[in-house]
């Protein structure tokens, strides 16, 4: 749990997202990195919220049925005219 | 500039996940499947204005989004407005590390994970109103950028930020409900 809530605290987590989207400009990310290592608490939010990311994403993927595919590729093969 | 003769054997290996994505665009696998069709009978026609070396998954997506938005889309473009009242930042972190109230904290995540399968999370990301969802769905099960997506929806990079913040809040909400129906945090604690 989120005990100690410091300035740097507070700011990590506002940009929990950008950060694991990637989206934080090279100096602000070295300065969270270093926060994380030192504050347990935020490292274990931002764990968790990785997990989570990568759960829904491996989740929520579903394969195309072979016979949708087949549909799909005669269709564009149709228009392509080949 | 592309050369049509490629299309089919360049395009066609992105079949399956821009269905996937279109299923959750579209709830409903006959919609998908036609949205895909027609999302590569656009892209043949423009593959010639198609730049070479440059991101054609982006662009396949693209030309599924908006046709998705111009098309398919049954709701009105106004968002839907979510209620994220009480719904704090690290929505499920917190309900987790509160309910295991000094347990390992690994295990009640653990229970919270496997007590999900495929059919809640595609269901917490369905019951997503469309200006939330599709962020979502090109953020987190995609993974472009913010600037693809901003491109692609045709709203500015805060918006995307904006809506993909209040998405994700929403999609915890919908997944705490989800892992709370399956009964399995009841043994947690003596919430609710």
């Amino acid at each position: 749990m989120m005990r100690r809530h410091s300035d740097s605290c507070m700011r990590a987590i506002s940009r929990i997202y950008s950060y694991l989207d990637g989206e934080v400009r090279a100096v602000r990310r070295v300065r969270i990195r270093l926060h994380l290592r030192l504050c347990r608490g935020c490292e274990r939010a931002y764990e968790f919220e990785q997990r989570l990311l990568g759960f829904v994403r491996e989740r929520v993927r579903v394969d195309a049925p072979p016979e949708v595919l087949e549909r799909i590729r005669r269709s564009v093969r149709e228009r392509t005219g080949r | 500039m592309a050369d049509r003769a490629n299309f089919e054997r360049e395009a066609l290996v992105y079949a399956s996940p821009l269905y996937s994505a279109a299923l959750r665009m579209t709830r409903n696998p006959a919609d998908a499947e036609d949205l895909v069709q027609e999302t590569y009978l656009k892209a043949y026609r423009a593959y010639d204005r198609f730049t070479e070396g440059t991101n054609l998954r982006a662009w396949l997506y693209r030309i599924l989004t908006n046709t998705f938005i111009n098309g398919y889309r049954k709701q009105k473009r106004r968002p839907r407005e979510i209620d994220l009242a009480e719904v704090e930042d690290l929505y499920m972190y917190r309900k987790i590390t509160s309910a295991e109230a000094g347990r390992a904290a690994r295990s009640a995540e653990d229970q919270v994970f496997d007590s999900l399968g495929g059919e809640d999370v595609r269901r917490a990301i369905d019951s997503l109103p469309e200006p939330y969802r599709m962020p979502v769905l090109l953020a987190d099960l995609q993974g472009f950028s913010y600037k693809e997506i901003a491109a692609m929806l045709d709203i500015p990079i805060g918006t995307v930020m904006s809506r993909l913040h209040r998405g994700r809040k929403a999609l915890q909400k919908a997944l705490w409900e989800a892992a709370e129906e399956h009964g399995l945090l009841g043994a947690a604690g003596d919430r609710k």
